[in-house]
Order: C-alpha cells, then sequence, then structure tokens
C-alpha cells in the first residue's frame, strides 16, 4: 500500500486522513514553535526570507509532482518504479499543504494568489479523495463483481451476449432471428411463427416480446437503456415465470439468458465503480496543471516586485 | 473405453462405407474400413517374397514424430498395418535392408507419418492368397502402402526370384512367380515413365535445392527415358499460368513483386542485384510462389503429400486440389497465389514434396547461439559463411556418428540422412561442428542454462560432467573485483567433477533441449589419446563401420543442432529408437541422483542408494499423456514412482467428486503410503483396519515422466538404507495426517485446473489494491514497439487476477514443434524468447494453453523494397510474426514496474498458492 500497511480499508483510509491532518498540524505547529523561539515573526509574511523559501519550497513539490506526467508519457523508459513515484507524489503532496499554508500567512492575498491558493487546496482535496476511492473501491469490485472484464469492453461484450441471447430466442421460438413480430399473440406485432421452436404459443410471444422490448435492449445498453431487468429481484420473477410456462427442455436456455442478464448487472456495477474509480482525476489533473500555470505566474510576478 | 464404440462402422457416421466413391470421416477418397484396438492382438503372417513376417493386424496411429495418437478417452488409435507395414517389420527385423526395401517396394506418395492414399502406385505389388492350402493369385495389382494385410496373403514385389527367400526357394512356384515379378515390374515402369515425361523437368534454380525422389524411382524402375510418344507436347500449355475461371471474380495475374531484400544484403549492392534478379526470375516463371517456396505446377505429380502433411502433420488446411482431368493441380485456399493465402508459410509442403514442385526460395536464418554471425544470407544462392563452423546441407548429409548402442553394440549412424534434403537446405546454420584437438577444452554447455541445442557426438572425445558449480553469468561482487579478486578459472568453476564419458554416447545435452529444462550439469569436452580419431570404412555387409584412424593428432568432434532439427530426425523410427534408448538410460539415472529420496542423504550414501537402485535395470522409465490415471485409489499397492518430468495431482473421490488432496511433481514420488502401509499402521498413521492399497488416485495434469521402482526393489531398499526409510515414513505420515486434517480441496482443484501449477512466473494482479488503471498493459505495449504482451483479464485465484501473459511454464507447450526453432529460452533467463527469424507460421500461439501469444504483423519497416515502392498486393499481405511476454529479457518486467499501487507481483504457481491460502486462513480467523 502507498499509505499504510493495514489490510483493513477502514484503517488505511483513516491513516489517510489522520496522515494529512498530523502533517498539516504538526508542521504548522513546528513552524509556530520557530516563531515563538524568535526565527521568523508570526503569521509568517509571504514576501519574508522564511515565507519566500516555504514558497520556493513548495514551487519544487508541485514541480516534481507535475514530473509525474511525463514519466507516465516515457513509462517505457523505465524511470524508476512507479510505486516509489507514487509513493513521493502522495506524501510530497501531503506535506506541501502546511508549507502552502505558512507560505500564504494563513491568508488568500491577492486575487491570483487567492485563485492558486484555491486550486491548490482543491488539487490537494481531488488528491485525497481519488486515493481514498482508492482504498475503497477496488475492494468493493471484487466483492460486488465477480466476472469482471475490461470496463471499457462492457459495451461491446454487451452486444455479443445480446447476439447470443437473440439466437437463443430464436431456437427457443422459432421466429426468426430480428423478426420477432412474426409471431403472433396477444401482442398484435407478434405473429405465430411458421416453425415453432420449444416454446410455444402464447408464451413464446411473450417470451418474444420480452427479448425484444426488455432483454436485448438491456443486454446491449445495460442501465442506460431504462429497462427494469436492472433490478435482481426483477429478473428473476420475470424468469421464474418463464420457467413456470416453458417446457423443461427450455430451461437450460432460460438459465443462460438469466445469467446474461446477471452479467450485464455486473458490468454495470462495474462501470459505475470504474467511474468513481477514477473520476477524482478528471478533476484532478486539469486543476493541478492550471494551478501549476497560475504557481509560476505568481512567482514571476512576486519575484519581480519583491 | 469399449471395443464397440471405436469400431465406428459407415453406418454410424451415415458414410457409404462399400461404394466405389466412398469416404472415409477424414474425407479421403479411400474405401477402407474402420480398425478396433482388438486387431492390436490378432496376428497374421504374410508372406513377401518367401520371407515370412508376423504381424498385428492394426498397430498404433503414430503423429509425425513417432508418438502414439490417442482419443478424448485417453486410448490408443488403431491404424489397419499394410503390406508396406509388413515390409518394414521385415527391415526392422534384420532380414532385409532399408535399400533392399527401396529396390522392392519403391515409394514416392507414401511417407511413414501420413495417411496412405495410394496415390501414385509405384508401390504396387502383386498379392495371392492361400486357401484349403492351394495358392490362389489375386487379379490385380495393389498399392502396398495401403492395402491391408490378410492373413494367408503371400505377396510378390517386382524383385520376384532374384530377392527370393533362399531358404523358401524350392517350394515356391518358381513360374508364378516370375509371372507376378514381371507384372508388378511392367506396371510400376509405366508409371514410372509416365510421371518422368510429364514432370520430370530440370531445376530451374542456380544451386541445388531440393533431391528429386521422381529421379530416384526412376531409376530403380529402370527408366532412363522415356518413350517417345509419352513425352510432353512442346506445345502444351504450362499450368503455372494463372488461372481465369471467370475474369470477373478472379485476381489479375501478376507478377509477384520483388521480394524485400534481405537485410544483411543492403550493404553489398552486387549482392542485393543478385538477390532481386533472382527473384524476378523466379516471380516470372512460377506466379503462384510465396516469398519462401518456389511453386512450379508443371513438377506437381499429384501424389498429395502436401496435402496431407498440410492437413494432418500441421493443423492449417490451407492445401487442396483444384481443376480436373489433366489440368488438376494443388491449390491454396480457393486457387489463390501462395504469398496470398492464407499459408503460414511453414515449408511443411516444401519439405515433404517429391519432386521439387514446391521448392526453397529462402532460407530461413536460424539463430539458436548467441554466437552466430550476424546473418545467414536468405538467398539460398548466396555462398554460405563458414566461419562459424556451420554446415552446409551437404556437408550435413555426409555427418555420420559411431555410436555404441547398448542393445544393438556399436553402430554407424548418419542423423541427417532421412531429413529430406530441402528441410536441410531451408536451415543452413541450424547445426554447426565444434572440434577439438589434443589440449583442448571446450565447455559443451553449463548447469543451469536452458538449451535449446543438442550435440550429436561424432563417436571420440572424454566428456567430462560437473555439477554444483557456478553459473555461467557468477562474477565477483564490486568489492571483491576492487581487492584484486577474478572470476575463478580452470575446473574449479565447472563444480564438482562427477564423471567422465566417452564419446559413443550418440548424443547429448538432449534431455533439456527436448524437455525444455535447465541443464542439469556442466560439460567439458576434450581429445581421447586413446582414441585420436574415427575413420568410417565399409564392412563386408556394405554398411560402413567406425574404426580407430592411424596416425593424427587426437581430435573429438561433436555437432550442436538445434531443437528443430532434433525434431526432424526423430521423424526416422530407427534414430528415434536410438535417442530413446540414451534418453531413457539417462532420465532413469537424473531421477534416481536428483530426486528428493536422495536429496538430504551424505554424499556416499546417496551414490551407494543410487547404485543399489541402478543395478540390474530394474527401474522401468514410463512416459504417461496428460489426464491419464498412474494410480488408481483401492487398487493394491505394489510400485513407487518418482517423478522425472511434469506434475501429477492426488486425488480422491467422495460422492462422485474429485477432492484434490495434493499436487506432486518433478524430483518428488508418490507411492510410498500403499508401500509402508504396516509400519504407517504401527505408528498409528493408518487405521488398523486398512489395507496395504492405494489411498488416492494419481493422474497426470501434464505430459508426465515418472521411473518406477517395483515394490520388491523398494522394500529391498527399505531394508538396506534405514535413513531412507525413516524419512520416507515420516513424509508419508506427515501427508497422511495433512490430508486427514482437510486441507483446502476447492483451492487445490481451482488450482489444478487453471493450470496454475505450471506458471514460474504468473503474473497476479492483487485485486485488492488494483486500480483498474492499466498502466501494466501500456508499459507493456510502450516497451515493445506498441505490442502488448499481456491482457488484463483472465481467471480468478482467491484475491488475484492471474491476467493473460506468460507464465514460463513448467512444461511450455509453445515451443513443441516449432519448425524453425524460433521460440526458446537464452543461457539461465526464465523469459521465452521468440527470435526475430520467427516465421509466423502460429504454431506456438495455437499450442500455449493460457492464450499469451499473439500474432502480429512484421514491423513495416523490414518489409519496405529495396528499389520502388512496395505494391499495394505486397504490402497487404505482410508477414506475420509471433511474440510473447520475454519478461523484459531479465529486467524488472515493465507490468510490474509500472504498477502504482504495488498490485502487479509475478510469482510462481506454488507462492501464489501459499499467498492465497494465507489469505483465506487470515479472512477465517477475523
Amino acid at each position: 500500500m502507498l499509505i499504510g500497511n493495514s489490510s483493513s480499508v477502514t484503517n488505511r483510509v483513516l491513516t489517510i486522513v489522520f496522515a494529512t491532518a498530523g502533517i498539516t498540524f504538526g508542521v504548522v505547529a513546528l513552524a509556530g514553535a520557530g516563531a515563538l523561539f524568535g526565527l521568523w515573526e508570526w503569521p509568517p509574511r509571504p514576501w519574508s526570507p522564511f515565507g519566500v523559501a516555504c514558497g520556493a519550497v513548495v514551487g519544487a513539490i508541485v514541480f516534481f509532482e507535475m514530473a509525474i506526467l511525463p514519466r507516465k508519457w516515457l513509462r517505457g523508459r523505465r524511470l524508476g518504479a512507479t510505486v516509489l513515484w507514487m509513493q513521493f507524489h502522495i506524501w510530497l503532496g501531503i506535506v506541501s499543504l502546511p508549507i502552502v499554508l505558512i507560505h500564504s500567512g494563513f491568508g488568500f492575498g491577492n486575487p491570483l494568489t487567492a485563485i492558486t491558493l484555491a486550486l491548490f487546496l482543491a488539487v490537494i482535496a481531488s488528491g485525497l479523495w481519488g486515493h481514498i476511492m482508492q482504498q475503497w473501491l477496488p475492494r468493493r469490485m471484487l466483492a460486488e463483481v465477480p466476472n469482471e472484464t475490461i470496463a471499457a469492453r462492457v459495451d461491446f461484450t454487451g452486444s455479443y451476449h445480446a447476439g447470443e441471447a437473440a439466437r437463443i430466442i430464436v431456437e427457443l421460438t422459432g421466429a426468426d432471428e430480428g423478426h420477432c413480430d412474426e409471431i403472433e399473440s396477444d401482442h398484435p406485432e407478434c405473429p405465430v411463427p411458421t416453425n415453432p421452436g420449444v416454446v410455444t404459443g402464447h408464451t413464446a410471444s411473450e417470451l418474444c416480446w420480452f427479448a425484444e422490448k426488455l432483454l436485448l435492449p438491456y443486454l446491449r445498453s445495460g442501465r442506460r437503456s431504462r429497462s427494469p431487468l436492472t433490478a435482481r429481484v426483477e429478473v428473476e420473477r420475470r424468469f421464474a415465470e418463464f420457467r413456470e410456462l416453458a417446457p423443461e427442455a427450455a430451461h437450460p436456455a432460460l438459465r443462460r439468458l438469466e445469467t446474461l442478464c446477471e452479467l450485464r448487472r455486473q458490468w454495470d456495477s462495474l462501470v459505475r465503480l470504474n467511474y468513481w474509480l477514477h473520476n477524482w482525476l478528471v478533476i484532478h489533473l486539469p486543476l493541478s496543471v492550471t494551478m501549476t500555470g497560475l504557481m509560476m505566474l505568481h512567482a514571476v510576478r512576486a519575484l519581480k516586485y519583491w | 473405453m469399449s471395443e464397440r464404440t471405436d469400431a465406428l462402422t459407415g453406418s454410424a457416421t451415415g458414410r457409404e462405407v462399400e461404394s466405389l466413391f466412398a469416404r472415409d470421416d477424414d474425407d479421403h477418397l479411400v474405401r477402407r474400413e474402420r480398425e478396433t484396438r482388438a486387431r492390436f492382438r490378432e496376428m497374421v503372417t504374410v508372406v513377401i517374397d518367401g520371407f515370412p513376417i508376423e504381424v498385428p493386424r492394426a498397430v498404433p496411429k503414430t503423429d509425425a514424430q513417432g508418438n502414439p495418437v490417442r482419443d478424448t478417452g485417453g486410448e490408443l488409435v488403431p491404424r489397419t498395418t499394410t503390406i508396406y507395414d509388413a515390409a518394414v517389420a521385415l527391415v526392422n527385423a534384420h532380414v532385409w535392408s532399408e535399400s533392399d526395401l527401396k529396390h522392392r517396394i519403391p515409394v514416392l506418395c507414401h511417407q511413414a507419418h501420413l495417411s496412405p492414399v495410394g496415390m501414385c502406385r509405384m508401390c504396387s505389388v502383386h498379392i495371392s492368397s492361400v486357401k484349403r492350402g492351394k495358392l490362389t493369385p489375386g487379379r490385380r495389382l495393389v498399392p502396398s502402402c495401403q492395402h491391408r494385410v490378410e492373413r494367408g496373403m503371400v505377396v510378390t514385389t517386382r524383385a520376384g526370384l532374384d530377392g527370393y527367400n533362399p531358404a523358401t526357394w524350392k517350394a515356391a512356384d518358381v513360374e508364378a512367380v516370375e509371372r507376378f515379378a514381371a507384372e508388378v515390374n511392367s506396371s510400376i515402369r509405366v508409371v514410372a515413365e509416365l510421371l518422368a515425361a510429364d514432370h520430370l523437368l530440370p531445376d530451374s534454380g542456380t544451386v541445388k535445392r531440393y533431391e528429386s525422389e521422381l529421379t530416384r524411382v526412376a531409376r530403380v524402375a529402370g527408366v532412363t527415358a522415356p518413350r517417345a510418344w509419352f513425352a510432353r507436347p512442346a506445345e502444351a500449355e504450362s499450368r503455372n499460368r494463372l488461372h481465369e475461371a471467370d475474369p470477373r471474380s478472379r485476381r489479375i495475374p501478376l507478377p509477384l513483386a520483388p521480394t524485400p531484400a534481405a537485410p544483411e544484403e543492403l550493404e553489398d549492392r552486387g549482392a542485393c542485384r543478385a538477390w532481386e534478379d533472382w527473384n524476378r526470375t523466379v516471380d516470372e516463371r512460377f506466379p503462384y510462389s510465396s516469398r519462401s517456396v518456389v511453386v512450379d505446377h508443371d513438377k506437381c505429380i499429384l501424389c498429395d503429400r502436401c496435402v496431407r502433411s498440410c492437413n494432418e502433420v500441421k493443423p492449417f488446411q490451407v492445401l487442396g486440389h483444384t481443376g480436373k482431368g489433366y489440368e488438376t493441380r494443388i491449390s491454396f485456399d480457393l486457387d489463390s497465389v501462395m504469398g496470398d493465402s492464407s499459408c503460414v508459410q511453414c515449408a511443411e509442403c516444401m519439405v515433404s514434396c517429391p519432386t521439387g514442385a514446391l521448392s526453397l526460395r529462402r532460407r530461413v536464418q536460424p539463430r539458436a547461439w548467441p554466437d552466430s554471425p550476424t546473418a545467414i544470407p536468405q538467398n539460398p544462392n548466396t555462398p554460405f559463411p563458414t566461419e562459424s563452423g556451420f554446415l552446409t546441407a551437404d556437408e550435413m548429409r555426409d555427418v555420420w556418428l559411431a555410436y555404441h548402442s547398448p542393445k544393438h553394440g556399436p553402430r554407424v549412424v548418419f542423423p541427417f540422412r532421412s531429413i529430406p534434403y530441402a528441410y536441410l537446405k531451408w536451415n543452413e546454420g541450424a547445426v554447426r561442428k565444434r572440434e577439438v584437438v589434443a589440449g583442448e577444452k571446450l565447455v559443451l554447455y553449463r548447469e543451469g542454462e536452458y538449451g535449446s541445442t543438442a550435440f550429436l557426438l561424432q563417436g571420440t572425445g572424454l566428456f567430462h560432467f560437473y555439477v554444483g558449480g557456478s553459473r555461467s553469468g557468477d562474477r565477483p561482487s564490486f568489492f571483491g573485483r576492487l581487492f584484486g579478486r577474478k572470476p575463478s578459472g580452470g575446473e574449479g568453476e565447472f563444480g564438482r567433477h562427477v564423471a567422465t564419458r566417452p564419446g559413443n554416447q550418440l548424443v547429448m545435452g538432449e534431455m533439456g533441449c527436448l524437455t525444455h529444462q535447465r541443464r542439469e550439469s556442466t560439460v567439458v569436452f576434450e581429445a581421447d589419446p586413446r582414441v585420436p580419431a574415427l575413420e568410417l570404412v565399409s564392412a563386408g555387409s556394405g554398411w560402413p563401420v567406425a574404426r580407430v584412424a592411424a596416425g593424427g593428432p587426437p581430435r573429438a568432434v561433436v555437432y550442436e543442432v538445434t531443437r528443430n532439427m532434433l525434431d526432424m530426425m526423430q521423424r526416422t523410427a530407427s534414430f528415434r529408437e536410438h535417442l530413446d534408448e540414451v534418453y531413457t538410460k539417462r532420465a532413469v539415472e537424473s531421477s534416481v541422483r536428483y530426486g528428493e529420496l536422495c536429496a538430504d542423504l551424505p554424499a556416499e550414501t546417496r551414490e551407494e542408494l543410487a547404485a543399489f537402485l541402478l543395478a540390474g535395470g530394474r527401474l522401468e522409465f514410463r512416459r504417461v499423456p496428460a489426464g491419464q490415471t498412474i494410480v488408481a485409489e483401492g487398487e493394491p499397492a505394489r510400485d513407487y514412482y518418482i517423478i522425472r518430468l511434469g506434475t501429477v495431482r492426488l486425488f480422491r473421490t467422495v460422492s462422485g467428486r474429485e477432492r484434490v488432496l495434493s499436487m506432486r511433481s518433478r524430483g518428488q514420488s508418490f507411492g510410498a503410503i500403499g508401500l509402508l502401509a504396516d509400519d504407517l499402521r504401527r505408528w498409528g498413521a493408518l487405521p488398523r483396519t486398512s489395507r496395504n492399497e492405494r489411498v488416492a488416485t494419481v493422474a497426470a495434469l501434464d505430459p508426465v515422466e515418472v521411473v518406477r521402482v517395483p515394490g520388491d526393489v523398494f522394500h529391498e531398499m527399505c531394508r538396506r538404507f534405514p535413513a531412507v526409510h525413516q524419512a520416507l515414513l515420516e513424509d508419508a505420515a506427515r501427508r497422511l495426517s495433512e490430508t486427514a486434517a482437510g486441507g483446502p480441496a476447492g483451492v487445490l482443484s481451482e488450482y489444478a485446473r487453471q493450470g496454475l501449477f505450471q506458471g514460474q512466473k504468473l503474473l497476479a494482479l492483487d485485486l485488492n489494491s488494483c486500480t483498474r488503471c492499466d498502466e501494466c498493459t501500456k508499459a507493456c505495449a510502450d516497451s515493445h514497439d506498441g505490442h502488448s504482451r499481456l491482457l488484463r483479464e483472465g481467471l480468478r485465484f482467491g484475491d488475484f487476477l492471474v491476467a493473460t501473459s506468460c507464465r514460463s511454464c513448467h512444461k511450455p507447450y509453445c515451443m513443441d514443434g516449432c519448425p524453425v526453432d524460433a521460440i526458446h529460452r537464452r543461457e539461465g533467463k526464465l523469459g521465452v524468447v521468440i527470435e526475430d527469424h520467427c516465421i509466423g507460421c502460429g504454431l506456438c500461439e495455437k499450442n500455449c494453453p493460457y492464450g499469451s501469444i499473439q500474432m502480429v504483423p512484421r514491423d513495416p519497416a523490414r518489409s519496405l523494397p529495396l528499389l520502388g515502392e512496395v505494391p499495394p498486393l505486397v504490402a497487404s499481405v505482410g508477414p506475420r510474426r509471433a511474440v510473447n511476454c520475454d519478461l523484459c529479457e531479465g529486467e524488472t518486467p515493465a507490468c510490474v514496474s509500472a504498477c502504482p499501487h504495488f498490485a502487479a507481483f509475478r510469482i510462481d504457481g506454488p507462492a501464489l498458492l501459499d499467498e492465497v491460502l494465507a489469505r483465506k486462513q487470515r479472512a477465517e480467523c477475523v
């Protein structure tokens, strides 16, 4: 683990929170202690030598933190183990928080510094949020999605499963693939098939309608289809009904269809968890880049008028 | 499986069996009855040219390497014994010599490792049957390669009275034999004459690239020049023209584009031009050719060998037939140009072609060893480099080895004579000669290395074996070097000297080469002053013998050969037998010496124990195919087994379900509990009511080699070596107590099912901490030309995802059968490396059970032509190559190094199992 060695997620999250708080209060207390001994004034002023030194340290840390970006682009070059980079990235990021607070004199200053500081705090917060998510969500994913796949391929695999389901329906009902409306029944769009399958009559038309309207869209698009099959209970209920109506020979195929629904439900969870696992980066990365730009502007401006 | 189920009949498959155009299940247009295993035991006596020979009516079907083929139930697949098989049995019984056989029954379309089809009828013989004591002559000639043997069958070959058995001469009907032989001779001569008239054309190349079997067979049949009116009309159109059945749907006949220059020729403009010229010549005349093989339909006799090779030896099924009548020819896919078809250019068809209709266009450039020259020219017309001791095809043909067989005594073996010339030419650079003279020493191989080469010994020299030495890469530490310590020199660096063997052992290093395991010792060789050199002289039988050459300094010669060459040699039954003899003996020895039985014993006791077990040849070596049961639960305990290679699982069947108790692999043993049951009962480890029987079933998880120690030898060993007895008892009691405690059966079953026991470097992702960021995949792609060698998907084991990436298996299936030895391990590293001379046949991809090898297009930069632009046709049919995880060639693998969350590990199977079990235990405690 990058922070804490405990196998308990709660302990690791608490470690992150307490480490951040502890380091922040510790460093601030240390600076306060220095002020007590007369080494610098309190609250430190940003333009004082101590304040500028803190700013320089933070600037160096931020540049190091941003160096992780080119390091990713050059990952084929083996510039050290990534875990080491990540550990330094996280720890230095946490350490930079109290130093920035000291550098700012616990105030926001002019609009530029205020924006820079606000962005900095947002970057730190998003980073910590992301790190906490990374402790918590992988374990949830492990428990909730036993049949995991690559999140980016969920829709592709879902379409593949929809094709399989369509073939199963064709074999069960005898309808041509994609032409379930040939079956006639209570549903006006479903005529009786010319070559009936294992399931016939009203049940066939029900099954066909179910597949066309609910099952296949759900397998293709998951939750986005707004299908009632999103709920496991609903899936179980509907397939239990079909099993009651259909002959014994159709049960294995129906079980397979139910399994496909279950897989899709798991993968919806996977997509959702994956989103929460990585969405923090959408905030963290652009804010970091913007903050670094503003920090450089602030540094140039401050040094010019110092 | 019962005999009923395999005795398939035509009605069972809905096919006609007895009609004229009946086809078998493989769709061969041959009227043939399906064989049964019951006929393995039915013996018939056949008389060929007066020589009686008893053969079974069916024999086990074998693959190209001589391994028995088994059905899905693990049973041997039967094959009908043919007249030709009976004739071969006469050769094996040393009644005839091989040249005798070739003279009596010349064959053209038949090869031992292919299904017989009786296409060319060169092997025709006359058959008669004895009915009520009277000889009844048959009405027609039959192809001996395909016709089954029958009880009372009397066969007359073309040799007739000249080759008749002198012992039965008097009883023979001389007139009838002469008449039958004349019929056979006449038939064969006409066939040979017709084939020669139409297809025996001069070679188009400037150097010899193949040997024409048609020429040899025609010579045997006495055909020097075909009759004038048999000759092909001068105005007859070549079959090499591109056929345009429907111009709208067929390709416009384009000559093949200039072949890209070989990289080694780029600097030499003259060689480049010669290369281009040569390619252009071939392209214009043989438009069906590919970049590797020249296709000349005019030479094709439609013997079907290439088609069968593509379908039976290799699994590609690209070759078939097209056209009809005189226009019939072989075709790639639906009559595509070979280079544009789905052909992977493995050259198996070229190797099997008897007439040069499919011939070599470029060498393969094998580089099995690091000190190979930078390049072996691809153009077979380019002179071959001689500086590294590599042999040309002609030189390989002349290689001979003096071997002292434990069974048959001294004999001379020509290992490359049975290999088709085209294959030798294709693989020039795969064999090199290594020679030492008096006073010199040469290290053949080092302990711990993964060798992909074996060493054929010419017959002289002394070979010293060392174990426990420093590894080849060992150097003094930084401080050692600072204080002037040098790498240890002399014999000390090789370790402890354990044996010296003479050079008449046929082969060395074959165990590492064939089983893909580390070398077990370091071998250094030097010239033997007692046998300075050998020379060949002709013996009275016509077969050469080796004798000590007079004069000259002592020298020893060894030929280093790559694995694919060794595989090819094994297609010959005689060499296979010799190799098996050597291999079996050494396998038994190494199992005993390096197994766990001897592991903890003092050196002296170990030697005594090994000597006791190896004395008298009482131990039996067995190969067990994957899935087969070795011992069954409940059967009486008779033997003790030492595992030489592979992994077995021990399981009990409880309520119809298997409960895996443990797994045992190389060096370990099983079977002691049943044999030591009396002692274990006294110890209280077994219930008093138990019997001396197997407590578990043992089945092979992958191809396993075991050494069987008979029960009486085992008990004698226990009596003579009390320390071994005690150790065996303690081990047995411990295992029984573990079993009684109830292990994690589900985990073990899953471990076995997923094949994790194979892994030496599994890529395991801890899903508790993996954030699915895919950095591992991206890092792999970035470090390997954009082709990731891993897929972050696979089966879960505990909290781990075992990603689809090379596992560095104990038994690397991927290396089996590579036709150019492009895939192997180097030195002592575990990574499986695919060399640049991979021909992209895809066999390794197919063999890998874990889907870790991918086929990708070759680097486009390699396909750039030397002159002009790449025509779109050629550019679109870019060659492929196999890529695989090479564990980053010894560095920390990029996938592991790139993981930002301590989630990716390279770990071996047992360590992963331990980790999963430990976590399971922790979770249960919580």
